[in-house]
């Protein structure tokens, strides 16, 4: 009982610098106020996401992935509703996923002269841009509508 | 009888456009969309709605990050033009506005007004950004403060991130204000955000009575997180969406623009780190 709840206030920490996070993005891209709540919620929806991924022994890059297509598939759906572009509600809730950690260690590798451990973080870096850009895509491509747009 | 290519009417209506005034407002259009961060496939399709309500029989667009190429036709006369975009940024309210203009217009029948059409856009481009740019330098403060967070970061690191971001964001609107060049604009945000960050956790441990050494301080997470809000997300995201949607150069060239951004950051940073490693002991 007390592992459970301490999870769920684990998540709940995670939903909320997820959300914090997206809140702070979105308002400098000038997010609509209409879509703003919901655009921050998917923000924190991809923190728990991959944090309950991650928890499970999934690898980086695989937590990433499917954070990215939750906030994609969400955001096809909350798109449609509010009659907005899509982009709107995913870019700033992708954001926060990207791999900051691995992509600064990458420069203080080299900066250390540590050629090889720059090159593993910056491999790590890239797989989880690819994921990021891999969970965005599949999303878009399980969404596509083949009628013609115009 | 010749007429002028661009005085040609696209239709008999008193506020029917000319095939002159429909390329200039389809162009706007364009680049108003590509300004605010829209994929190339968005706003050629915007622009293909907004031709077509004004009556052009036929269009076709090459759109990238940096210039518009586009050709109208009523039919009996084709008219061409190239425009340059010029700064790019993120105005995902705009590019709303214009996208719902457009689908109105495709929806209603019957050759839209041009003049209409165009004091639309003015007020549309005219319009203030919906929050005023203190509440974005706290919110991306905070945004920098919560990944700290995420990295796990002490509440010191977490003070040291939000102040260094902070800051970091108002230089960054001066400098975008003076029209800087985004890569000195990046370099000089990234080196300034770095040494707040770096200042405030080794000035916290100096008066908490902790010790690190300058070099664990300035590669600790504080530093890295403060640096964050500089991330290109909209050219990443919006340069994969191109690709998928064949849009190769346009995709291919907002890569470039996201990889000169990243660089720049790790521009920033090297010069931060080099300064500390050499200067303080």
């Amino acid at each position: 009982m007390m592992i459970i709840s301490q999870f769920s206030g684990l998540v709940a920490y995670q939903f909320m610098l997820g959300f914090v996070a997206t809140c702070g993005f979105a308002l400098w891209f000038n997010v609509p106020r209409e879509v703003l709540v919901r655009t921050c919620l998917f923000g924190g929806g991809a923190y728990v996401v991959r944090f309950v991924l991650l928890r499970m022994g999934e690898s980086p890059a695989a937590a990433a992935f499917w954070a990215a297509l939750f906030v994609g598939i969400a955001g096809y759906a909350q798109a449609r509703n509010a009659r907005v572009p899509r982009v709107l509600l995913t870019v700033p809730g992708v954001i926060p996923l990207v791999p900051g950690v691995p992509a600064y260690d990458t420069i203080v590798s080299f900066f250390q002269g540590n050629a090889l451990g720059g090159l593993q973080n910056a491999v790590k870096a890239t797989m989880i841009i690819a994921a990021l850009a891999g969970g965005l895509t599949a999303a878009r491509a399980v969404t596509m509508s083949s009628r013609p747009p115009v | 009888m010749t007429q002028h290519t661009e005085s040609v009417e696209l239709g008999s209506s008193p506020g029917a456009a000319s095939l002159a005034d429909a390329m200039a407002i389809v162009l706007l259009v364009g680049s108003m969309m590509v300004r605010c961060g829209a994929a190339a496939f968005r706003s050629r399709l915007t622009m293909v709605r907004v031709a077509r309500s004004l009556g052009v029989a036929d269009c076709e667009f090459v759109v990238s990050p940096d210039l518009i190429q586009a050709s109208l036709s009523s039919g009996v006369s084709t008219l061409a033009r190239v425009v340059h975009i010029g700064e790019i940024g993120v105005n995902m309210a705009r590019l709303a506005a214009i996208e719902r203009m457009s689908r109105e217009l495709a929806s209603t029948p019957g050759p839209a007004d041009a003049a209409e059409v165009r004091a639309q856009l003015d007020r549309i481009g005219g319009e203030a950004p919906l929050y005023p740019r203190w509440l974005t330098v706290v919110m991306l403060g905070a945004a920098c403060a919560a990944f700290c967070g995420a990295m796990g970061g002490s509440a010191l690191q977490v003070v040291g991130a939000y102040v260094g971001a902070a800051l970091g964001h108002v230089l960054r609107l001066k400098l975008i204000a003076k029209h800087t060049h985004v890569a000195s604009l990046v370099t000089l945000c990234t080196f300034t955000s770095s040494l707040v960050a770096f200042g405030v956790v080794r000035g916290g441990l100096h008066l908490a009575g902790g010790f690190a050494s300058a070099f664990d301080v300035a590669s600790g997470k504080a530093v890295l997180a403060s640096v964050l809000y500089l991330v290109p997300g909209v050219p990443l995201v919006t340069s994969l969406l191109d690709i998928i949607h064949f849009d190769l150069v346009a995709g291919l060239a907002r890569a470039a623009f996201a990889t000169l951004v990243v660089v720049c950051m790790g521009v920033g940073m090297l010069m931060f780190l080099s300064m500390v490693h050499h200067l303080i002991p």
